[in-house]
């Protein structure tokens, strides 16, 4: 049996030495992360980011409102998505809010009615009625205002208005207006109206 | 076939509650309290009925755990005499019970009041703060990114910014107020005061798509943050609102005449509504919403109509006797009658102040702050006509007010059915006054 000298007893020291100082540091380190989430104030979720903006009120909470806004959230959805994008779209409940998302905070895409845009921001931003609902019924158009000034806008823009041609001559629109309204429900000059009014 | 409803009938009886006349009442001075003394609320009382402020109203004092005082006052509706066991819409005497609700799914490790509100609410993650600009810009507010989450105890404390729509008609001034009027009629926000339809979770997802009014934790707002708590209750019991209240709370309370929507066979004790100037002009409010101003109530909200709004903030329908064992339940540390709702922990952490340097500016003003769901009485330094201190107390829109004074074990309960509410606050001054000086040992 080897009888330990002056060196080795040194080096046992160091050693020990080394393995305190590491488990200390272990300690501490796994100390700081147990708790620094908990300090740290932060946000649940990351924040969304919306290409496009929609509203609506409470006067519109009827049955009727509520399947024109999926009526159309579906055919925004279908036009953006032949054209080539996926936008985010978010709906608020207030109008009010809404324009100032799209105002303020720049969201390149406002889903509007005629009118809720001053004849001052007209001139700021492009603003195309699609008549997505069915006028024909007497319903408001619904209409699209984009901020070309906006690389994102002029983008949109560009995509929604190939992707509307697109599931009109393919079937996709109608097939989403029987869907949602009923095949009695459409008049039957709607589809060439809706030619007419978004020429290719 | 004829025994089985003999049968059902003796069962339908015996589920009823003990009526009025059973409730015991002991004599006041076997507590402490002196018959002479209460015998002043009587004729204050009496007073108003018959110069015509009030039709009628029920006071109920207890100490010690024991009533001590039970009387009525005038009428319940046209013809018919205040009883007893008259059911009255309590109004925001609710928010104690949500908030109650609240702190038992606390305590069942469900939830921490530090939670953020959109880990349960997705719809509140990254709130954003109004802020008013100069009169005159356009748009008249800018929006800022909450600094941080709105917590649980934000919603129990009024601390989230989530004023009620017709604030702007308490405060014709305020902006702010007025702005967020405006955001909650286009959104459809209900205080819950009137009919309305859908359900609390379509309101408070719409509710949380706004912006709030203050920095979370930084202003006491009081309004729809009860609301945002009864649709938790929901979303984390996974029971509707009323079933958890009516399973967790009334049914081990015994508050068998407490509800949100009455039923047919209990709508006849209901009290009417009576709209009054407290200077002898008294009517009856008729069936249905009435708007005044921003204000728009209805006497028959949890009678009629959908029936499928459970407001957290305003909902209930209770009774003298069922919110007395609430409150008993309360000044007991939580329990009752050997049934515990929670522990005496939680009671404290309702009964202290949690609003740091703010005040409870409701229902009253510096000196009052605010635990969970409760207002309390911090010192007397300030204008306080009577109380202890650590007392706590709430209040319902159509004059309805109860105080708990937990160094005195004293309870007082004033329910009425009288609009508006603002002209009420005299009267509830003098008379937990009598109930205080009533005290005689």
């Amino acid at each position: 049996m080897k009888t330990p000298n002056r060196t080795d007893a040194f080096r046992f020291t160091l050693g020990s030495l080394a393995h305190l100082l590491a488990f200390s540091l272990m300690l501490f380190t796994w100390s700081a992360e147990a708790t620094a989430p908990r300090i740290a104030a932060k946000m649940l979720g990351e924040e969304r980011h919306v290409d496009v903006v929609g509203y609506y009120s409470s006067s519109q909470n009827t049955p009727a409102a509520e399947i024109e806004g999926k009526l159309t959230a579906d055919l925004l959805s279908a036009a953006f998505q032949a054209g080539g994008m996926q936008p985010e779209i978010d709906v608020l409940p207030s109008k009010q809010l809404a324009k100032y998302e799209f105002v303020v905070n720049q969201v390149p895409v406002l889903i509007c009615a005629e009118g809720d845009l001053t004849a001052k921001e007209m001139k700021r931003y492009r603003l195309v009625t699609y008549f997505l609902s069915d006028v024909a019924n007497g319903n408001n158009p619904i209409s699209l205002a984009f901020d070309l000034k906006n690389p994102r806008g002029d983008k949109l823009y560009k995509a929604f208005d190939k992707g509307l041609q697109k599931i009109i001559s393919n079937g996709k629109y109608r097939e989403l207006m029987q869907k949602h309204l009923g095949k009695d429900a459409v008049s039957a000059n709607y589809f060439s109206r809706l030619q007419r009014q978004n020429p290719r | 076939m004829k025994y089985i409803r003999l049968f059902a009938l003796l069962l339908a009886l015996l589920a009823q509650p003990a009526f009025a006349e059973d409730i015991q009442v002991v004599k006041p001075e076997e507590v402490g309290l002196s018959s002479a003394r209460l015998q002043r609320i009587s004729d204050f009382m009496g007073g108003y009925i018959e110069q015509k402020k009030m039709a009628g109203a029920v006071v109920l004092v207890a100490r010690h755990g024991k009533i001590a005082y039970f009387e009525t006052f005038g009428e319940a509706d046209v013809g018919k005499p205040m009883q007893k066991d008259t059911m009255f819409r309590i109004c925001s005497m609710t928010k104690p019970v949500v908030t109650l609700a609240i702190l038992q799914l606390y305590e069942d490790g469900k939830l921490l009041l530090s939670d953020p509100v959109a880990k349960y609410i997705p719809e509140f993650a990254h709130p954003k703060v109004i802020e008013m600009l100069p009169p005159g810009s356009n748009p008249p507010f800018k929006l800022v990114p909450a600094k941080r989450d709105i917590t649980i105890k934000d919603l129990l404390t009024h601390t989230a910014g989530m004023p009620y729509s017709f604030a702007a008609e308490w405060y014709p001034n305020d902006r702010l107020l007025r702005q967020m009027n405006i955001l909650y009629e286009e959104a459809g926000i209900s205080s819950g005061m009137y009919e309305t339809t859908g359900t609390i979770g379509d309101m408070v997802k719409r509710l949380a798509r706004l912006p709030i009014a203050s920095q979370p934790g930084e202003a006491f707002i009081y309004g729809m943050a009860a609301d945002v708590s009864g649709y938790l209750v929901e979303v984390v019991s996974g029971q509707k609102l009323d079933d958890y209240i009516t399973e967790h709370i009334f049914k081990p309370l015994k508050m068998n005449d407490s509800y949100f929507f009455v039923p047919e066979n209990k709508q006849a004790r209901m009290s009417a509504v009576w709209k009054c100037d407290w200077h002898g002009k008294l009517e009856k409010v008729l069936p249905g919403p009435h708007q005044e101003g921003d204000y728009r109530y209805s006497p028959t909200f949890q009678t009629h109509g959908p029936k499928t709004f459970l407001s957290g903030g305003v909902g209930m329908v209770s009774t003298p006797y069922d919110y007395f064992r609430f409150a008993q339940m309360l000044l007991n540390k939580g329990q009752l009658d050997g049934v515990r709702l929670v522990s005496r922990k939680t009671v404290e952490l309702m009964t202290t102040n949690q609003i740091g340097k703010l005040s409870e500016s409701t229902l009253h003003d510096d000196g009052w702050k605010f635990g969970l769901g409760l207002g309390l009485q911090a010192d007397r330094e300030h204008n306080v006509d009577a109380g202890d201190v650590g007392t706590f107390e709430w209040a319902g829109l159509y004059s309805t007010r109860f105080s708990v004074d937990p160094k005195e074990e004293k309870i007082t309960i004033f329910l009425s059915q009288t609009h508006p509410f603002n002209h009420h606050f005299e009267l509830w001054d003098k008379l937990l006054m009598m109930s205080t000086s009533s005290i005689a040992d």
